[in-house]
């Protein structure tokens, strides 16, 4: 790992970049949407 | 110093510029504007054969929605094996390369019957989708999931994947089985809702 | 027998749960997302291996190893989809029961299973040296094919369920209407 290829260094950045965006995104989004949900049931039927 | 980053990283960087263009996109009025601006090409959409047909006969609907299904099933097996090899849970003694390589061509068959059906019922459906937020996060999770595949997961795959650090290939794995879990979901919650 | 299958439908119908599941907007949309989403797991791995019998898919990949190696993940995706299909029967049973859909989809998931294990047989009685071979022995080809055009039709019955042309209160013509399992005057929702 130490000597990679700077093309494979570059990939590898965005990659990392890229998976880490996508999964704290969406980590957000599904806790908003359960969130979304508990409310809802919290309305209806009481906590 | 700065020159020598954008000579040496351009994906990373191109990736970082994608973000912050998401984000500012996200926060600002452009989102809304862009939104409004949409809207004659859905009512257009319905106005179109594809759209006519799928308003008029339910069974060319219905059919196509199954072949849609069918689709993301070929789309699902192809990523949970070429997922499953990179988390090293499946099919350790095949060469990683062949297992991508293999399962990329497969991913694109199903993603391409899943994208064309899916294009035949947004114009069945146009005007009813385009109110529904749901289906915008589809969209956009569609839209991200399309351009880490063919963007940064393919050509950092394509390369000696010895030289890539293990963990990065394991959380380029859990990120790929997150984006389509999340397109398929929200996917199924379009037809909930409404 | 289209009596009795009614009047269990009926049965099932009477139970507090079955009515709870039908009107529970989150529960009853939470097991059929599931249940069309692991779509994507089982069929999905089963296509793979279907396709790679058929000289189709992954060819670097020995067709035997493949068929074993995804067996317990498909079929613990398949349990999920039984589990889930089950629950889905029991929030609606009688319009379910009598949908001209649901009983040629049911038809179809019994010859599926038929041939998967026709098909589990002449794998293991396959000998080796075929793995490795592009394209896996005609018996096992058939078998492949068979069960990708049977899957097809049961996630295209599946889906058509949701329509109510042959529905029993819409008075089919025959024989849908036997077919259906439509009894008269005996309808009920």
């Amino acid at each position: 790992m130490e000597n990679q290829p700077a093309k494979i260094k570059d990939t590898q950045g965005a990659a990392v970049l890229a998976s880490v965006t996508i999964v704290g995104g969406l980590l957000f989004y599904w806790f908003i949407q359960l969130q979304a949900v508990r409310e809802m049931l919290a309305l209806a039927y009481g906590d | 110093m700065t020159k020598a980053i954008a000579h040496g990283y351009p994906r990373t960087l191109a990736v970082a510029l994608a973000i912050g263009l998401g984000l500012w996109f996200a926060t600002s009025e452009a989102r809304i504007d862009t939104w409004a601006s949409l809207l004659p090409l859905f009512e257009w959409m319905e106005t179109t054969p594809l759209g006519v047909i799928g308003q008029s006969w339910g069974a060319v609907f219905a059919t196509v929605q199954a072949v849609h299904l069918l689709g993301m099933a070929l789309l699902g097996g192809a990523v949970l094996v070429a997922d499953g090899r990179l988390l090293d849970l499946a099919f350790r003694d095949t060469p990683l390369l062949e297992v991508q390589t293999h399962c990329h061509r497969l991913f694109t068959c199903g993603l391409v019957t899943a994208a064309l059906t899916g294009l035949f019922m947004t114009c069945g459906v146009a005007i009813k989708i385009y109110y529904l937020p749901v289906f915008w996060y589809k969209m956009l999770a569609l839209a991200v999931g399309v351009a880490f595949v063919y963007g940064v997961r393919r050509p950092l795959l394509r390369q000696d994947s010895d030289q890539v650090h293990p963990a990065v290939l394991k959380l380029l794995a859990v990120a790929s089985l997150m984006v389509w879990f999340t397109v398929a979901a929200t996917g199924r919650w379009i037809g909930f809702s409404g | 027998m289209n009596q009795a299958i009614y009047n269990f439908a009926v049965w099932l119908d009477t139970h507090g749960w079955s009515t709870a599941l039908h009107e529970s907007f989150y529960l009853y949309n939470w097991i059929e997302t599931t249940h069309v989403l692991t779509l994507m797991f089982s069929l999905g791995l089963l296509f793979l291996i279907d396709l790679r019998m058929l000289g189709l898919a992954l060819p670097g990949i020995p067709a035997g190893d493949l068929a074993r190696r995804l067996h317990l993940p498909m079929l613990l995706g398949f349990s999920i989809m039984l589990i889930t299909g089950l629950l889905l029967f029991y929030a609606i049973p009688v319009r379910t029961a009598q949908s001209l859909w649901f009983r040629m989809k049911v038809v179809l998931m019994v010859a599926a299973a038929i041939n998967a294990w026709c098909f589990h047989h002449s794998m293991t009685t396959a000998g080796t040296g075929w793995d490795t071979a592009r394209k896996a022995p005609p018996a096992l080809q058939w078998g492949a094919g068979l069960s990708l055009c049977f899957w097809m039709l049961i996630v295209v019955f599946g889906r058509l369920i949701a329509y109510d042309w042959f529905d029993c209160r819409t008075g089919p013509p025959e024989p849908f209407a036997t077919l259906s399992g439509c009894i008269n005057e005996q309808t009920h929702y």
